[in-house]
Formats: C-alpha cells, sequence, structure tokens
C-alpha cells in the first residue's frame, strides 16, 4: 500500500495561498473561512498546525465578523452565513482562542435563524436544509448555549427528514444522501438523540456505498468520491457500525487520490487536487486510524484533543 | 471520468488524439494572450478536451462527434454535491464557457474594462482588504478584480440602482457561487421593484451554466415564493429541462419537491416518474420521487391504495435488472410499517425466487429473503430447496438454519461487507428458520 504524503500536504496547503497563478484562490475569496477549516484542520490532524501564525488568522477571523448580527461572512466584507459561523468557531477552537468571542452575540445570531418547525435557516433570506441544522447544533454546542434554541423541535425536525432507507435528505422527503445523513446523525448524536436512528438498517445503506474500487459514494449508483470517507465514514462511527466496510480498501482508495508529487489530495484518483477533498481525505484516515494522524471526533469534526480541552477543561 | 449511471465503475477515457473519429481535428491551445496574468494548470485530459473544444467551435463543426463530444466536455464536471461553488474545475468550465458562448443566445460582446465606461466614472473602486499582512494572497484576473472592486464600492454605499444591478449580473457570471453578491442583487431587485419576469429568465441561463451552486437555487426559489402559484408550472418545466443534462441533480430535485408542496401541480408527477425511470432506470432521485409522489401527492390515495399497483411495477423492473439497487429498496418501501403483510405476502419470497433462478447470488434477493426469515416469514418448500441449493454451491459445512445459511453465502459472495454479514448471523432473533 501506498503512504501517506503527510509532509507535501503540509506543504500544499501552506503554499496555495501563495500561489499567484492559481484559480482556486480566485473563487474561492467569498468562502475562504471555510478554506481556513479545511487547511487548519488538516494541519492539525498531521500534527503542524505550528506551520501558522494563530494571532493574525484571529485577527482576519474577526474582521470577518457582522458587527450588526453577530454572524460571520466568507471573508471580510461578506455577508453573516451560518455556514461561516460555524467555520470560525471551529478555527477558534482549533487555535484555542475562543476567549476573543462575544459567545452571546454569535450565538444569538445562531439561534435567530430557528424556524417554528424547528428547522434552521442559512441567514435571513431563508434556504432551510438540515445541513443547517447540524451547523447550528454543533456551533452552540462548542460555545455551551444549546439552551438557547429549542433542542426538541430541531430534533423532530431531523426526524422528519429520515425516509424508508434508513437514510436522511435535505428536506422531508428528500433523497437520502450521505452528507445530509452525516449532518443528520451529527445533530441527533450532539443532542443525544441517536436512539431516534435505526442504526442497523442506516448501517446498511452507509456501508452499501463502498464501491469495487474501495472508495466510498453519496448515493446509489453514482461514482466514488473521497469527500464520502469523511461523510459516510464519521456517519458509520458516529452509529458505531464502521467496522461494516472494508477499511482496508477504503484506505487504500484514500492513498491514490494523492498527488504524490505536489501534495493535496483529489475527489478521485488522478484528478485536480483541492484543499477540501484534502481534508476530507485526511479526516477520513484519521477515522481509519491511520498512523501518525491525530483522532477526530466525528460529531465536531475537529480532532478530538480540540473537543475534550471544550468539554473537559472547565 | 463521466458521472454518467453505469452500476459499475466509470469506463477508461481515451485521449482524443488516440480517438480515429477526431483525427481530423487540430487541437487550438487557449489564449490567454502575452501577458499571462493567470496561467492555469488544467488537468491534462481536462486541457485536451477543451483543446479540441475550442477547435471544433471555432470551426462551428456541427456533427454527431461534436455533440458527443460536448457531451464528454460537460461529463468532465464531476458531480461533487458540496463543493458546487468550490469546485475550480467546475469553474474552470464556466470561466471558459463565456468565451465560447456555447449555450448563451447572445453574441460574446467584447467587455469593456468598468474604468473606461462613462456611466461608472463618478466611482471609486474599492480593493479587497486582505489587512497588513494577509493570510491569504490573492491573484485575481484583471477584469474578476475590476468587478468585485467596483461591485464592493457600491455594496459598501448600498447604491440600489439599475447600473448596481448589471453589475452584479456581471459579478455572478464571473463566480456565481459569491453569495454576498445575490443578498445584495435581492435588495437591489426588491428597491427597483423590478420586473421579476425577467429575472427568472437571467436565471434561468445562469442555472444551466452552473446547475449545482446552491445560491442560484435558492435565488430560484425566493423568486418562485414571489411569483405565487402561477409559478408553478414553469419551475416544474425548468427542472424537468435541468434533469435532461443531469437527471440527478440533488438541488433540483429539491427545489421540485419544494415548487410541488408549496405551489402544486402534482397532476403528472407520478408520470413524470415513469419517463425518467424509462430513461434511467438506475436513478435513484427518480426512485425516491416515485416515493415522494406515492406518499405525498394529494391526489393519489397514499401509500395503503398504492401499495398493490406499485408492487406489481416495481417487481417487474426488478426481473428486467435484478441488479438495480433503488428498486430493492423501494419494494422494501412499500411495506414500511407493515412486517406482517411482508412476511405474509407471498408476492414477495416468489419474486427472489424468481431473481435467484435468473442470477444464483444476486445480493438484493438473498439479502430481502434474509429480512423476511428474520422477521419471521414461513419459508416454502420451494425457498428451501434453493437455500439448500445455495449451500452446496457454497461448499457450507455444517448444520445452520436457512437465515443463518442466507448469511454465510452472503458473506462469500459479498467479501467487501462480509463484516455486516457475520453480525446479521449472530444476531438473528431467535426462533428464526
Amino acid at each position: 500500500m501506498g503512504e501517506l504524503e503527510g509532509k507535501k500536504h503540509v506543504q500544499y496547503i501552506v503554499s496555495v495561498e501563495k500561489k499567484k497563478d492559481s484559480f482556486e484562490a480566485l473563487v474561492i475569496e467569498h468562502l475562504r473561512l471555510n478554506g481556513a477549516y479545511w487547511g487548519l484542520t488538516t494541519l492539525d490532524l498531521l500534527n503542524e498546525i505550528e506551520a501558522v501564525k494563530p494571532d493574525e488568522i484571529v485577527q482576519w477571523i474577526m474582521q470577518c465578523q457582522d458587527i450588526g448580527s453577530g454572524g460571520f461572512g466568507g471573508n471580510v466584507g461578506h455577508d453573516p452565513h451560518l455556514l461561516y459561523t460555524l467555520s470560525a468557531v471551529q478555527v477558534l477552537a482549533l487555535l484555542n482562542r475562543l476567549d476573543v468571542l462575544d459567545i452571546d452575540k454569535v450565538s444569538d445570531y445562531v439561534a435567530g435563524l430557528q424556524n417554528e418547525d424547528g428547522s434552521f435557516s442559512g441567514d435571513m433570506w431563508g434556504e432551510v436544509d438540515t445541513r443547517f441544522s447540524y451547523i447550528a447544533i454543533c456551533c452552540l454546542s462548542l460555545l455551551g448555549q444549546l439552551s438557547k434554541i429549542n433542542v426538541e423541535s430541531t430534533v423532530n425536525y431531523i426526524v422528519s427528514c429520515k425516509n424508508l432507507d434508513g437514510g436522511f435528505g435535505s428536506i422531508p422527503g428528500g433523497e437520502s444522501h450521505a452528507g445530509q445523513i452525516f449532518c443528520c446523525v451529527g445533530t441527533l448524536a450532539i443532542t443525544g438523540s441517536l436512539h431516534h436512528v435505526d442504526r442497523d438498517l442506516l448501517g446498511w445503506w452507509l456501508c452499501e456505498r463502498q464501491c469495487k474500487d474501495g472508495g466510498l459514494n453519496g448515493r446509489p449508483e453514482k461514482l466514488a468520491d473521497v469527500c464520502y470517507s469523511w461523510w459516510v465514514l464519521s456517519s458509520l462511527v458516529m452509529i458505531d457500525r464502521v467496522h461494516w466496510i472494508d477499511k482496508e480498501k477504503l484506505t487504500r482508495f484514500i492513498l491514490n487520490c494523492q498527488d504524490k508529487e505536489n501534495g493535496g489530495i483529489s475527489d478521485r484518483p488522478d484528478n485536480a487536487v483541492d484543499v477540501y477533498h484534502t481534508y476530507f481525505g485526511v479526516a477520513g484516515l484519521s477515522l481509519l486510524e491511520y498512523p501518525g494522524i491525530k483522532s477526530i471526533d466525528p460529531a465536531y469534526a475537529l480532532p478530538v484533543d480540540v473537543v475534550n480541552r471544550i468539554f473537559f477543561s472547565k | 471520468m463521466m458521472s454518467t449511471s453505469f452500476d459499475e465503475g466509470e469506463v477508461e477515457r481515451i485521449p482524443l488524439c488516440l480517438r480515429s473519429e477526431w483525427s481530423h481535428a487540430q487541437p487550438l491551445p487557449q489564449d490567454y494572450g502575452p501577458n499571462l496574468v493567470v496561467s492555469i494548470a488544467y488537468r491534462d485530459e481536462f486541457r485536451e478536451t477543451m483543446e479540441y473544444f475550442h477547435a471544433i467551435y471555432a470551426a462551428n463543426e456541427q456533427s454527431y462527434p461534436a455533440l458527443e463530444f460536448t457531451t464528454e466536455a460537460i461529463g468532465m464536471n464531476p458531480d461533487n454535491f458540496l463543493t458546487s461553488n468550490f469546485n475550480p474545475r467546475q469553474n474552470l468550465l464556466f470561466f471558459s464557457l463565456p468565451h465560447m458562448s456555447s449555450s448563451s443566445d447572445e453574441d460574446e460582446v467584447e467587455r469593456i474594462p468598468l474604468c473606461s465606461r462613462p456611466e461608472w466614472s463618478d466611482v471609486q473602486p474599492l480593493p479587497q482588504d486582505d489587512g497588513p499582512n494577509p493570510v491569504v494572497s490573492i491573484a485575481y484576473r484583471d477584469e474578476f478584480r475590476e468587478t468585485m472592486d467596483y461591485f464592493r464600492a457600491i455594496y459598501a454605499a448600498d447604491e440600489r440602482s439599475c447600473r448596481a444591478l448589471e453589475l452584479t449580473t456581471e459579478a455572478i457570471g464571473m463566480n456565481p457561487g459569491n453569495y454576498t453578491v445575490w443578498h445584495f442583487r435581492r435588495l437591489v431587485l426588491e428597491s427597483l421593484n423590478a420586473n421579476l419576469h425577467e429575472e427568472r429568465d437571467f436565471v434561468d441561463r445562469i442555472t444551466f451554466q452552473n446547475s449545482k451552486n446552491y445560491q442560484i437555487w435558492h435565488h430560484r426559489r425566493w423568486l418562485a415564493e414571489k411569483l405565487g402559484t402561477e409559478a408553478a408550472n414553469r419551475e416544474l418545466e425548468f427542472t424537468k429541462q435541468v434533469f435532461a443534462l443531469d437527471a440527478k441533480n440533488y438541488h433540483t430535485w429539491s427545489h421540485r419537491q419544494w415548487v410541488l408542496e408549496s405551489l402544486g401541480g402534482w397532476e403528472n408527477e407520478l408520470e413524470f416518474c415513469c419517463e425518467l425511470l424509462e430513461d434511467d432506470v438506475f436513478n435513484n432521485s427518480a426512485w425516491n420521487q416515485r416515493y415522494f409522489v406515492i406518499t405525498r401527492s394529494p391526489l393519489l390515495g397514499g401509500l395503503q391504495a398504492m401499495r398493490d399497483s406499485e408492487v406489481r411495477y416495481t417487481s417487474k423492473i426488478i426481473l428486467a435488472d435484478p441488479h438495480n439497487e433503488s428498486p430493492w429498496r423501494y419494494l422494501r418501501g412499500l411495506y414500511k410499517g407493515e412486517i406482517q403483510m411482508l412476511i405474509s405476502d407471498n408476492k414477495v419470497p416468489e419474486l427472489c425466487l424468481k431473481v435467484l433462478e435468473i442470477n444464483k447470488s444476486n445480493l438484493f434477493a438473498l439479502s430481502l429473503l434474509l429480512d423476511l426469515l428474520s422477521r419471521g416469514h414461513q419459508p416454502s418448500d420451494e425457498l428451501r430447496a434453493i437455500i439448500g441449493a445455495l449451500r452446496s454451491s457454497q461448499d457450507i459445512a455444517g448444520t445452520h438454519g436457512l437465515a443463518a445459511t442466507l448469511c454465510l453465502v452472503l458473506e462469500a459472495v459479498d467479501p467487501m461487507r462480509s463484516s455486516y454479514w457475520a453480525w446479521r448471523r449472530t444476531n438473528l432473533p431467535t426462533g428464526v428458520c
């Protein structure tokens, strides 16, 4: 089996912003905060968080906060949205700088996006998706502010998105999809509501995602993609069914998606790499207990030592 | 590389330069001009594909190979559900397309820099402030940089004018993932009390080039909400057009479901599902939609009323191709909450046995039979015989009940999930055959 090119991936992440000729930088300007989360979490998992300077990052993150609402935008001058608010909180957690936050203000922003039926909108424009339920729950839990929302109705909404195959979609009736399943199972895990999941039924659906090439897809009859190494795997771990997939084959698939010369990981072998897939590949390998990688928490999507620091050092 | 619905792994792509039907074409490399602001690292395949595309487009070659070729070019955009606004390859394709105007109705107009346009002469563009020590330094293509600088100025001034609207059109055209631009566009549309039908025409065009972009679909929904129930048919028709290009697009399905529930239009939905399944019986999204319709349509009577006809429909499809995962799950779903009915209805085990006649070790048939036995189904003589035959063919030694035997067979024929089948065997309820 090939090796994980940890050093190359670190170099790739650190250098990605220095690439002057990168279209990647061009098109992700508005979601740079997500990019920071993917890049920095990967560095931490590879034990290389020292490769960056925390003060500058913290300063930049706080500039992304919208003073009025308390939410965070994807970059300086962008409108607030749940997506970037979670990334901000996660990166600050990684850097052990949650102290810079006005916790009430951020939490009020998140709590204010809950709807009557328990669902969450992504921002003031009202898009509803179970992704946002997960984001809200994860964010508020990390900040210790779950009491600001109606947890029961949150859970009820998630349950209403459960499908006949045991999976979950983005809205009630939406097709089961591994990404949405992660969000729903994560929400239930964090709120102590996993009893709503039919673990055996869902576990089987999830392990059926493994394709002949060892990779995981996101729904029946689709191609494998490295990012599902996270969405499917973390879901399996949370419902304690990860032993139902062939771990060795999956590990090999992820390692084959590396660019061994320049670093980075792509969605499938021989494709162009990006920070997003680099993160999900490394996070997947973490869940597979690949040596040399820190353990990642499947629900919070942060290194376990970071999560422990937040919950157990009070 | 093509994300079509093969049930096996992808077909290996043959480089274009080796394909005989393309031997006449001389590929044209992308011309970035003498002062290359941005050098782009294309993956070789993608680069080659686009070079050929440039050639056929320049020659205006309207042939069947050209048509198939555009399918391949479009297919190089792998379906990447959650990175629709991030995947650089998708945006590379998008950035290339305006230069080729492959799907726009108007002619390619040469872009005049904003600083040269008289109607913008009063504006002082605002550069992106990355702070004194940028964590991330960004290289913009000049046009994009200029457009976004002007956008930031207008946004900071909260200018809700016609030219602001046009500017967001340009910004969106260059990077449709930028949600702040969309947000501001909505504010401008509201302030101008703009014609929402024209807006919808604009969104229609943009959607085809960016069908996996969250912001566009959300904007569509916002528009449809404002336009009300009169928008229902148009939205259903539009999603149908998108499905013609990508029948599994998750965003499109979510939108269609929302339209049905909020604005109506259920009349032809089941028929629509039938059509899609005729096109591609492996389309899991269409199966999901079918379940959505039979359980939620106010016109059909619900699952109970539809069960028999749906079991017949699904059984026919399963027999035509028993390797298709979706109809098996659908069949199981038809008996949701009705375990007694499931285990006592002979139709289901008979179907499984018929499948095993065609395909001895069909995973789904074996798995469903295991489910039935686990839940107390009383096996027929025929079922006992089939399991006996399977036991012999897999050389399974020792005495095991029928269900346990099935687990052992499944462990052998589905080794990737052997842990799962082993677990099933150790967790069979007591008293099971």
